[in-house]
């Protein structure tokens, strides 16, 4: 659900917002190593792939339980989000063309369905840095992301004060 | 063209500085790296690397996989610079517009060990905050370090493999590749 408010052209997003799956069409995924029941894989996705759902892709296809990731990329562009406290939403704050200069981030379940939750920072042309909770990721020519799949299952339960999943 | 090419970069007339996507470290510009194993489980090896005043990271992280034969790796560190050059990839020019900044605290270094022509690349992305405490980052060209610089470095037992990229002007990683 996207909300408008007019006046200052300012957008929110929900935190209940749901991820459309297959946007990262040329998502690829390699297993690095095993040790024990931890598996860590490199993934990389390649220009205009989406890596929120590209991710959330990956943990319905990869049998993870939870997960923990950090990465390095390009992107055409990105919706950061900053939460507003007052609106218990999301205020989206879009950047243009920016390498990505952190990304990281974990995997867990809510309702039966997987959520990619990552948070990253971002450079504009001039090296100025914005970052945020990360909405949407549309990538430029790659995308490096260094995921560890855990064998032990997280969910999340909506918290009520903050209308936002939490890790039980 | 040819020496534009030759040396990597080029200087417009605002004295803006470019360099290739294709241009990557050398071995040799951190004399006073050290490095310690900190543990192997499986065929996975943990590194503590540390770098030390007037060492080159990109450099170093360069030697380290030469040295040890990393056939894959992935990294993050923190620490302080001297002089730190990072890029912004400009898509007109497919190459990366340098931002040069002065004495910082290294904030964030995330990156991965990957081959490209028989020769390892360390592809570091990094933020760093200046004195004021503000926060300007990209694409990791050079790192000299000030004081300390901390990296600890997951080893993997997969090789990767980079391959140019025609559309970009950029080595970008094939994970198809088998060997090379």
């Amino acid at each position: 659900m996207i909300l408008k408010k007019n006046s200052m052209q300012e957008e929110y997003r929900s935190t209940s917002h749901e991820v459309k799956l297959g946007n990262a069409p040329t998502m690829k995924v390699k297993l690095l190593s095993t040790v024990g029941e931890v598996r860590t894989y490199m993934v990389i996705f390649s220009k205009e792939d989406e890596a929120v759902s590209g991710l959330t892709d990956f943990a319905l296809n990869y049998d993870v339980k939870s997960a923990h990731f950090h990465g390095i990329g390009s992107a055409f562009s990105l919706e950061l989000g900053w939460f507003d406290f007052d609106r218990l939403q999301y205020q989206v704050i879009p950047v243009g063309i920016a390498e990505v200069t952190s990304f990281m981030g974990n995997i867990t379940w809510l309702d039966g369905k997987p959520v990619v939750h990552a948070h990253a920072t971002a450079s504009l042309r001039g090296g100025d840095v914005k970052g945020g909770h990360l909405l949407a990721l549309t990538v430029g020519p790659t995308f490096e992301i260094i995921v560890t799949v855990e064998p032990t299952l997280l969910n999340k339960k909506i918290d009520e004060e903050f209308h936002a999943g939490m890790i039980v | 063209m040819a020496l534009f090419v030759l040396v990597g970069l080029q200087i417009n007339a605002q004295a803006q500085e470019y360099m290739s996507a294709t241009k990557y470290g050398e071995s040799g510009k951190a004399p006073g790296m050290k490095v310690k194993l900190l543990s192997t489980v499986g065929e996975v090896k943990t590194y503590m690397i540390v770098m030390a005043k007037g060492d080159e990271a990109v450099s170093g992280l360069t030697e380290f996989a030469e040295k040890y034969k990393v056939k894959s790796g992935h990294y993050q560190a923190i620490g302080d610079a001297l002089h730190v050059k990072v890029g912004w990839f400009d898509y007109k020019r497919k190459q990366f517009l340098v931002l040069p900044i002065d004495t910082a605290e290294i904030t964030s270094f995330t990156g991965d060990i990957v081959w490209y022509h028989n020769k390892p690349v360390a592809h570091t992305h990094a933020t760093v905050s200046i004195k004021d405490g503000s926060v300007k980052g990209g694409h990791l060209l050079q790192l000299i370090v000030g004081p300390t610089l901390e990296v600890i470095v997951t080893v993997e037992p997969t090789p990767l493999y980079k391959k140019l990229n025609e559309e970009f002007e950029a080595g970008l990683i094939d994970l198809d590749i088998k060997e090379k």
